[in-house]
Parts: structure tokens; C-alpha cells; sequence
């Protein structure tokens, strides 16, 4: 039998110094100093432990697999030959668009894809840690943000698959393509803060996500993913009140035409996200022991 | 709070619903009411009132422990201890008084958390680490002490799927005990593992506590709680129904699922244990007395009375006396009518136990009657409950370790000459 020695070093220093919790029935919004700072030094302490998971996801997710990382080009190129497709036979009328249709696609589905995966992570993460989070005293915020992160290099990856296609379709970037990828994180901050605001009732009942997900995927269709927006008809005026229209447009045209007629109401939206998203990560931490009550022994 | 106080518990209560619905629902309205009501007084009729369908997990729960203490939780399944283990470990909140936890607080719970089947043993330490607290730089330190300790040298780079559960939980431990927190949180994980790893596991305990770490264990394991914890809380019904001296709520906790009488007779013969050839009419062992244990150095005497109706039956008697635990002190016996001749009669057995045979302690007798040493004619099992005591350790009979207190004989030699 072989015995470890283990560095057995408990601080036997004086153990006033330790910090006390004191878990009582009270609110923690009652000081809500301490509950913010408390998070954000909870992600700071656990920015190892997201770095961990996020890799453990990544190697996981892939190692089973033959062809790897090659999955994460296959949605992005699949919906834009299909779009192509459906233009060029005239099945569907697609107006003219300002840069060549199978870019304009790829971009607008790339855009939206940032925006939905965003909603969804933060749910799915938790949801996926839940034995995790019932048994042990671990930030969640970790486990969402790990999530979070692979929506980013999954992203990343498939940017690689913009510059052949670019080439191909002889299309110049605008001077401000560098401002491209501040769209992409605008898309994924509105995402993201529709999904912490849907974590406490979502954990509890099914019907939120279900009800998410059937709005999103209708929601693609009144906006300018596929397809200009119209500039008449009923259907422009909703598109025109559309959130998502700003920010799509803007970060498509930050890459390709260097000019954009939805700046304001691309920034007015962002700004809302991100306070609500402050917002929704605050009521997580304060909801989540009862979230964690609910969830069974 | 004292500063050598780790845990304080002070009039802690939870309230759970059993209906998923409501639960649900319940939860909605707790969390709404936590993120309105900011400065909430916590209304009295609020906090001590049950919702339709709830009931107390947890009521009126009050402790503490001080650094190197050890509190064993004990109590049947459904008690309230895991639920007591999440509001002390900040999982959950409690709905009525409140919990202080002095420093860093460390569970071995849910061992192997967050382990990916996909992934190697070796990769999964570092991510169960992470989820532990532990920092990249500490893991690596540690890697090798972590298979060492969980005898996995061979398969730790092998996917975890294919490891066998002990296997699994076996490094989740190795890993778990790499932490080091003021205050130690054990549920049950001791149950599993071989019998060399759960020395290994105990040791460690041991250690841990030395160093000044306050440790709350629960385990179903009498003799775990007995050697390690230094004050047992016994839970019922959401409820503490003793708490002290761990031998004494041991017994008090094991005395409420056997028999507590030293002697029983069964005046109606229909109502006997046994069958149409026997049936037992008395078993008790001697000296009765209510408020005296037997005396370890005067020993005890079985008392065995039944009835046979049959002729030529081969009968025989076995005894076997458990500890609580169900340790099997002496499992013995003797032939009654070696020849086949048994009578239509009653028959009386007395059987001695020597003085210093047994250490002082509740004991629990089975009886079995037999035919042929095979066919069981009667089988009474924890039939009389008895206790030994021990004059020399006071009225509180604690006990001394072990199963047996025989009395040795010893010779010691000096030799003055040796040491010039």
C-alpha cells in the first residue's frame, strides 16, 4: 500500500483573521456593495477554473471525432449554400444586395448565430452543471462564462472561412472592418443578457426556453439576416423596429461598406444590454440558492 | 463568535415542499420576494409559518464547533443531514435562524464532480481540482501524490469512462483531499472504496484534524462516528433529538431500532416464536437490572426456556451476540440431545459468559433453535438487548475501544545490571 505525503498545512495562524459568512434568511440585495463585489471577485478568483473548463469542453466535444475542428465551418457554409441556392433557382426573391448574396448570407448568419448561441449558453451552462452546482460551493458564473468562451472561438474558427470567400467574391473591406468584431460582441452581449434574465424562471420551468427558442428562430425572418430590409410594406416597418436589425446591419456593413444607417439605434440597444445584463447577473446571484434548493437533493 | 468557534448553527431551520408543482412555484416566489423586497424585515409569522404542502427539513438545529472538533451526524436517511450540510455550505439559505462559518469551507461531497467520462484520469484532476478551489500550480504540485494516494498508476491516462466506479470515486477522493479549508464538510463518502482505502481515508481525517481543522462527518458507520468525532448530533425528522458524548448518542440512536429488554417470556404458546416440534418460552440474560448494567468483572448468564412436542428430534442451540454495530462478538452453541431422543418436555439451558470477555457496552443476543445442526426450528434474531459495564469507569459506562476486555496476565522483569 503507498502513502501519499500530502503537505498537510493548515494556516495555524491566528484564526481571527479568517472571514466569517454568516448565511441567514435576509436578502443580499440588503447590501448590494458587498453582493458585487462579491461576484466579481468570484470570477476573478475562478479565471483558472473557466480556462480549465472552457479546454476541457473543447477537447471533449472534439475527441471523439474524426474530423475535429472541420464541424464548426459545416453550419456556416451549409446555410449559405442553401440561401444561394434558393436565390438562384428563384424559389425565393431576394432584392438586390450591395455586396455579392452568398457574403451578405454568411455574414448575416454568422452575426445572428452569435446572438442566438448567446441566449441560449448561459441556461444550457447552468443546466449542464447543475450536479455540480447542488453538491458543491462553486461561482456558476464560471461554468457560463466557459460556455461564453467557446461561442467566442467557435466564432473565431469559422472568420477563418470569410477570407477565401472574400477572395473568391473579389470583395474589398471597408476601412472600419476592424470594428467588425465590436459588432459581433455587441450580438453576443444582447444574447447574453436575454439569457441571465431567463436563467431563474428558466431552470424552474421548460416552457421558457422552449418559448426563446421559438421566438428567435421566428425573429430571424423579421430581420435582415438573408435577405435587405424592405423599404416598404408592413414588414419594414416592424424590421425597422427590430433591435436586432441595427445590430445586425451595422456590424455587417462595419466589414463591407464602411457606412451604416442604423449607427444610434445599434448603440442605444447595446447600451439597454448591457445594463440589463448587470442587472441579470446580479438577480442570478441572488436567486440562485433557491435555484439550487428547487433543483432536488 | 469565539474565535476557536468554526461552525455556529443557532436555531436553523428549512422548509421543503414534497409536490413538485408547488415547489416550483414556491421557488418563483421565494426569489421574487428576495429580489423586491430588499430590506424585508423577516417577518416572524413569515419565517415560522408552513406554506400549503411544506414541511420542516430542518427545525430548531443549534451547534458548534470549535477548531480540531470533529461533529458526527447521524440519523436514518431522510433525516435532514444532507440538507444541513448545504445551508453550511452556502448552497442553499436557511428559512429561519442563522449559520456562521468561520473560514474556508471544504466538502468531500459529490467526489469526481464535473469529471468528463471523454477525458483521460489525468486531465480530469486538474478540471475536478479547479472545481475544488485548488490553483493550476497547486494541482500540478499534487498530480502525483493524487495517483499515488488513488493507486491508479496504470490507468490515468485511460478515459474515466472506463474506470469502474470505485475507481472513479477513488480518485475523486485523492484529488478532494488535496484541499486544505478551516472547516471540512464529509458526507457519506467513506461508505465506498475498499477496506485498505478507507484506513487510508480515515488516517487523513485524523490528520486534518490535527491540524486544527474543524471537521463535520456523517456516515452511517457507528464505529467511524465513535472514533473520529468528538461530539454526535443525532437528527430526526428534521429535528436534533440528542446531542453529546458520540458513545452515548450512538446507543441511544441504535437503541430505537432493536429490543430493550434483557428478558422476555411468552406466556400464550400460540404467540411463541417457533413451529409445531418447538416453541420458545423464555430467553433472558442474568442479572436483570433496570438501572445497572451487568458487571464486566462478574460476567453473565444466559437463560434459554422452550418447549418441545416431538419425540427423537437432534436438537441443538446457537448463540450469537452482536455489538450495535452488528459486529458478531461470539457466534456459538451445543448440542441438547446429541442421540436423537428428545422428550415431550419443557427445557431450560442456562449458558455462563465469563467475566471479562465481553467490554462494556450494549449487546444484542439471537437465538436459533435447530435440528440436526441445519434445519432451523426457531431463529430469533436480536431476541434480548443487554449491557455491560465497566464499575472502574464510572456511572457513565463510557467504553474502551474494542470488542473484547479480557483480563491478561503479565510478568515485568528489571535488570539494574544491564544499564552500567
Amino acid at each position: 500500500m503507498s502513502t501519499a505525503n500530502f503537505p498537510l498545512t493548515t494556516s495555524n495562524s491566528d484564526c481571527a483573521e479568517l472571514p466569517v459568512v454568516i448565511y441567514s434568511p435576509a436578502s443580499p440585495l440588503a447590501h448590494p456593495g458587498k453582493l458585487i463585489g462579491e461576484i466579481f471577485s468570484d470570477l476573478w478568483r475562478c479565471r483558472e477554473l473557466t480556462w480549465i473548463l472552457f479546454t476541457r469542453d473543447l477537447k471533449a466535444q472534439y475527441r471523439q471525432s474524426y474530423f475535429g475542428y472541420i464541424w464548426l465551418f459545416v453550419p456556416v457554409i451549409s446555410t449559405t449554400v442553401v440561401w444561394m441556392f434558393l436565390n438562384s433557382t428563384q424559389v425565393i426573391q431576394v432584392a438586390e444586395t450591395p455586396i455579392p448574396y452568398p457574403a451578405y448570407v454568411m455574414l448575416g448568419t454568422m452575426i445572428w448565430g452569435v446572438f442566438t448561441s448567446a441566449v441560449g449558453q448561459p441556461l444550457a451552462s447552468f443546466q449542464a452543471g447543475q450536479s455540480i452546482f447542488m453538491k458543491l460551493k462553486v461561482p456558476p458564473e464560471a461554468f457560463i462564462l466557459a460556455g461564453m468562451s467557446k461561442i467566442v472561438f467557435e466564432l473565431l474558427i469559422r472568420m477563418i472561412v470569410l477570407v477565401p470567400v472574400f477572395m473568391a467574391l473579389k470583395i474589398v473591406p471597408a476601412s472600419t472592418f476592424w470594428l467588425f468584431p465590436v459588432g459581433l460582441a455587441a450580438a453576443g452581449l444582447i444574447g447574453a443578457a436575454i439569457g441571465f434574465l431567463m436563467i431563474p424562471l428558466g431552470s424552474l420551468y421548460s416552457d421558457v426556453s422552449r418559448l426563446v427558442g421559438t421566438v428567435i428562430s421566428f425573429g430571424m425572418y423579421l430581420t435582415p439576416v438573408v435577405y435587405p430590409p424592405p423599404t416598404s410594406g408592413w414588414a419594414s416597418t416592424i424590421i425597422q423596429w427590430n433591435p436586432m436589425t441595427a445590430v445586425v446591419m451595422v456590424t455587417r456593413d462595419w466589414l463591407t461598406l464602411g457606412h451604416s444607417t442604423f449607427l444610434l439605434p445599434f448603440l442605444v440597444t447595446t447600451m439597454i444590454a448591457a445594463i440589463v445584463l448587470f442587472a441579470g447577473i446580479l438577480a442570478f446571484r441572488v436567486v440562485l440558492p433557491h435555484l439550487i434548493e428547487r433543483m432536488g437533493m | 463568535m469565539n474565535d476557536d468557534v468554526m461552525i455556529r448553527c443557532d436555531g436553523v431551520g428549512k422548509k421543503f415542499c414534497r409536490d413538485l408543482k408547488k415547489s416550483l412555484w414556491y421557488g418563483v416566489l421565494d426569489s421574487a420576494r428576495d429580489l423586491f423586497r430588499r430590506r424585508q424585515p423577516m417577518i416572524r409569522r413569515e419565517t415560522e409559518s408552513l406554506r400549503n404542502g411544506e414541511f420542516w427539513a430542518n427545525r430548531d438545529i443549534s451547534f458548534e464547533i470549535k477548531r480540531g472538533e470533529c461533529l458526527g451526524l447521524i440519523g436514518r436517511n431522510g433525516a435532514g443531514k444532507t440538507t444541513l450540510l448545504k445551508m453550511l455550505n452556502g448552497l442553499i439559505k436557511p428559512d429561519h435562524g442563522f449559520i456562521k462559518v468561520r473560514g474556508q469551507v471544504g466538502a468531500l461531497i459529490a467526489l469526481g464532480a464535473g469529471f468528463n467520462p471523454v477525458l483521460t484520469g489525468r486531465e480530469n484532476i486538474a478540471v475536478n481540482g479547479a472545481i475544488l478551489g485548488l490553483s493550476k500550480q497547486q494541482i500540478s504540485e499534487a498530480v502525483d501524490d493524487i495517483i499515488d494516494f488513488a493507486e491508479l498508476p496504470h490507468a490515468i491516462d485511460s478515459p474515466v469512462r472506463n474506470y469502474s466506479s470505485g475507481m472513479s470515486v477513488r480518485l475523486g477522493f485523492a484529488i478532494a483531499t488535496c484541499i486544505r479549508p478551516e472547516v471540512l464538510i464529509v458526507d457519506e463518502v467513506l461508505a465506498v472504496g475498499d477496506a485498505d482505502f478507507r484506513l487510508k481515508c480515515l488516517k487523513r481525517m485524523r490528520n486534518v484534524l490535527k491540524n486544527g481543522c474543524a471537521v463535520l462527518l456523517v456516515s452511517h458507520n457507528m464505529t467511524d462516528i465513535r472514533n473520529m468525532a468528538s461530539t454526535a448530533l443525532w437528527m430526526q425528522d428534521g429535528k436534533c433529538q440528542a446531542i453529546g458524548e458520540p458513545y452515548k448518542v450512538v446507543s441511544e440512536y441504535l437503541g430505537t431500532s432493536c429490543s430493550d429488554t434483557a428478558e422476555i417470556e411468552w406466556e400464550d404458546p400460540s404467540a411463541a416464536p417457533g413451529g409445531d416440534s418447538v416453541s420458545l418460552r423464555r430467553v433472558a440474560v442474568l442479572p436483570v437490572d433496570i438501572n445497572k448494567p451487568i458487571s464486566i468483572s462478574t460476567g453473565a448468564k444466559i437463560q434459554l426456556a422452550f418447549d418441545c412436542h416431538e419425540l427423537g428430534l437432534r436438537l441443538g442451540f446457537t448463540l450469537e451476540v452482536c455489538t450495535e454495530e452488528q459486529i458478531v462478538v461470539f457466534h456459538t452453541g451445543g448440542s441438547l440431545t446429541p442421540n436423537g431422543d428428545s422428550v415431550r418436555a419443557n427445557y431450560n439451558v442456562d449458558v455462563t459468559v465469563p467475566s471479562f470477555l465481553l467490554n462494556s457496552g450494549k449487546y444484542q443476543l439471537s437465538v436459533t433453535i435447530d435440528e440436526s445442526q441445519c434445519i432451523a426450528l426457531v431463529h430469533v434474531p436480536n431476541v434480548v438487548t443487554f449491557q455491560v459495564g465497566h464499575e472502574s469507569l464510572g456511572v457513565n459506562h463510557a467504553q474502551l475501544p474494542g470488542v473484547v476486555a479480557p483480563k491478561l496476565t503479565w510478568k515485568c522483569h528489571t535488570n539494574e545490571q544491564s544499564l552500567i
